[in-house]
């Protein structure tokens, strides 16, 4: 008798692979039945490749196709419902999240319920059906596998875009969770299964290269919040502040040292003075501390270089709002010290210090319940509120020298 | 004569299962080449079950619980054997005394000539 070689075999396999064969236990099948229709023909007397090319031909071009899609068919029947019901409902969840997204942008009410609803049946309903039909089919267990990680990871992965958009705590665990392993687990098993079955053409590339350049769109806009322009103009205003600041706190001491040497200076002055120093020096050491909190690799020196010249090195990220809510010589104790001092120049002068900074975020950054916050912001805040009371000084100390002279 | 060579695929359809229920139910267990030759053979040629027909039927019968399967290898490649199950067995009896009725009651009617019917008086 006849027999083909292990070589034989494994072309036939391919062949009939390539005529679009998934299910595995229909391929057992339908290799073998080749296979005895060659070798019925071999003992004919015909040989190997005339074998092949009359068998393969007998099924026409479409005949092994078929004999999978009508192997799906009578499986399914009973499971044509759940398919059914599977389309309307995609169907349906994907109109009401593009409903979603256009009342979202025009600010309409109901925006929120639909994109609730939308995802909710997208990955409550459709999902687990698509997977269930997959089952069904009996593709193998690989595909089976690579279908349930894509499932599961794809129902994270809406769901933290869901709670993202809808300020619902864990987005960001879910997101990274789900497209983890959409990118890292589920990719790659999708390439090994079509690179198993031989099915690495076009069809199967095409997806491929959109998921990965999407998510790589998608990962850096949500990763890169500031354009550059804005990021440069930001700097800017920290330097110009940065540099005020030392000027101003220069014509200060000047003007202390003037005052002192001209007459016995007021005790009063005096504290106000201290008052503004201990201002100058805590928000120092703040901005020192939070930028330390971010960075804690560099040395101080750096950390002051950075914070003195070269702002955008360490502004980049968030910073720990822990570190300004201490209770010795934190921001609590700077927002009493701007009181005091507003006070002792009332007292001085008779008029309203009047100065002007944000005390909304300061109030923020010590009472709100998250502990991250943009570095670049916090520290930009603060050396604003340095400018101001070290100004409001100038004027204090001027008024003070015109008084004396 | 060519008429005999192969009945149309309706005629087929319904009678698949039963036929292939039929087979097994006299083996042990058989393999698809097996079957369709094993039909060939038994018909001298005049029904020629495809694979086709054959494989999506065989397939659908396991799923119900009809029929298993075992893999044995043979010649560097497996071989799926099918086997009927107890409620295959029972099933294939049910289909094929069903399929003797319905012959018997086919034969009233094909036989029927026009001085049997009431309105050809």
């Amino acid at each position: 008798m006849e027999q083909l070689t292990e070589k034989h075999i494994s072309e036939i396999t391919t062949l009939i692979k390539a005529k679009g064969v998934e299910m595995e236990e229909l391929l057992y099948d339908l290799v073998d039945h080749v296979c005895c229709m060659i070798e019925e023909k071999m003992e004919q007397g015909k040989n190997y490749p005339s074998a092949l090319d009359e068998t393969m031909s007998s099924f026409g071009n479409k005949g092994i196709r078929n004999i999978q899609e009508e192997t799906t068919y009578l499986l399914t029947k009973n499971i044509l419902v759940m398919r059914k019901t599977m389309h309307i409902i995609g169907i349906t969840s994907a109109i009401m999240l593009l409903l979603g997204s256009i009342f979202k942008i025009q600010h309409w009410p109901g925006a929120g319920v639909m994109y609730v609803l939308g995802a909710a049946s997208l990955c409550l309903i459709f999902m687990p059906l698509y997977l269930t039909v997959r089952i069904k089919e009996k593709v193998g267990k690989l595909n089976t596998w690579t279908n349930v990680v894509g499932v599961i990871s794809s129902i994270a992965l809406c769901f933290g875009i869901l709670f993202k958009i809808m300020h619902w705590p864990m987005a960001n665990m879910l997101m990274n969770i789900g497209g983890f392993v959409l990118i890292l687990i589920f990719l790659p098993l999708y390439i090994y299964n079509s690179y198993k079955n031989k099915q690495l053409k076009t069809s199967t590339i095409v997806p491929i290269i959109i998921s990965i350049a999407g998510f790589s769109l998608m990962f850096s806009l949500v990763k890169l919040r500031n354009s550059q322009d804005v990021t440069n103009a930001i700097l800017n205003i920290q330097y110009t502040i940065n540099s005020d600041v030392e000027q101003v706190i220069k014509t200060n001491q000047s003007l202390i040292a003037d005052l002192k040497q001209d007459t016995i200076p007021l005790n009063e002055l005096m504290k106000a003075d201290e008052i503004a120093n201990s201002i100058n020096t805590i928000i120092n050491d703040l901005n020192f501390e939070i930028a330390k909190s971010q960075h804690p690799d560099l040395s101080n020196e750096q950390i002051t270089q950075f914070l003195a010249s070269d702002f955008q090195a360490i502004s980049n990220n968030n910073g720990d709002l822990a570190v300004l809510r201490k209770k010795e010589k934190g921001l609590a104790e700077l927002m009493n010290l701007v009181t005091a001092y507003e006070n002792q120049y009332q007292q001085l002068t008779g008029v309203n210090a009047n100065l002007i900074y944000n005390k909304e975020n300061l109030d923020y950054y010590l009472n709100s319940n998250s502990q991250l916050f943009p570095l670049g912001i916090v520290i930009n805040d603060l050396s604003l509120l340095n400018l101001q009371v070290q100004k409001t000084h100038t004027g204090l100390l001027q008024n003070y020298k015109g008084r004396v002279s | 004569m060519y008429i005999c060579l192969m009945y149309s695929k309706e005629l087929l359809k319904g009678t698949l299962k039963t036929i292939i229920l039929k087979l097994l139910s006299e083996s042990d267990s058989m393999y698809g080449y097996q079957i369709t030759q094993k039909v060939k053979e038994i018909t001298e040629g005049k029904i020629n079950l495809t694979e086709g027909a054959l494989y999506p039927a065989l397939h659908k019968l396991e799923a119900d619980g009809l029929l298993t399967t075992e893999k044995i290898e043979v010649g560097n490649r497996v071989r799926k054997y099918y086997r009927l199950t107890q409620t295959g067995n029972n099933d294939a009896k049910e289909k094929v005394e069903e399929l003797k009725e319905f012959m018997e009651t086919l034969k009233t009617i094909i036989n029927i000539t026009p001085q049997n019917l009431a309105w050809s008086n």
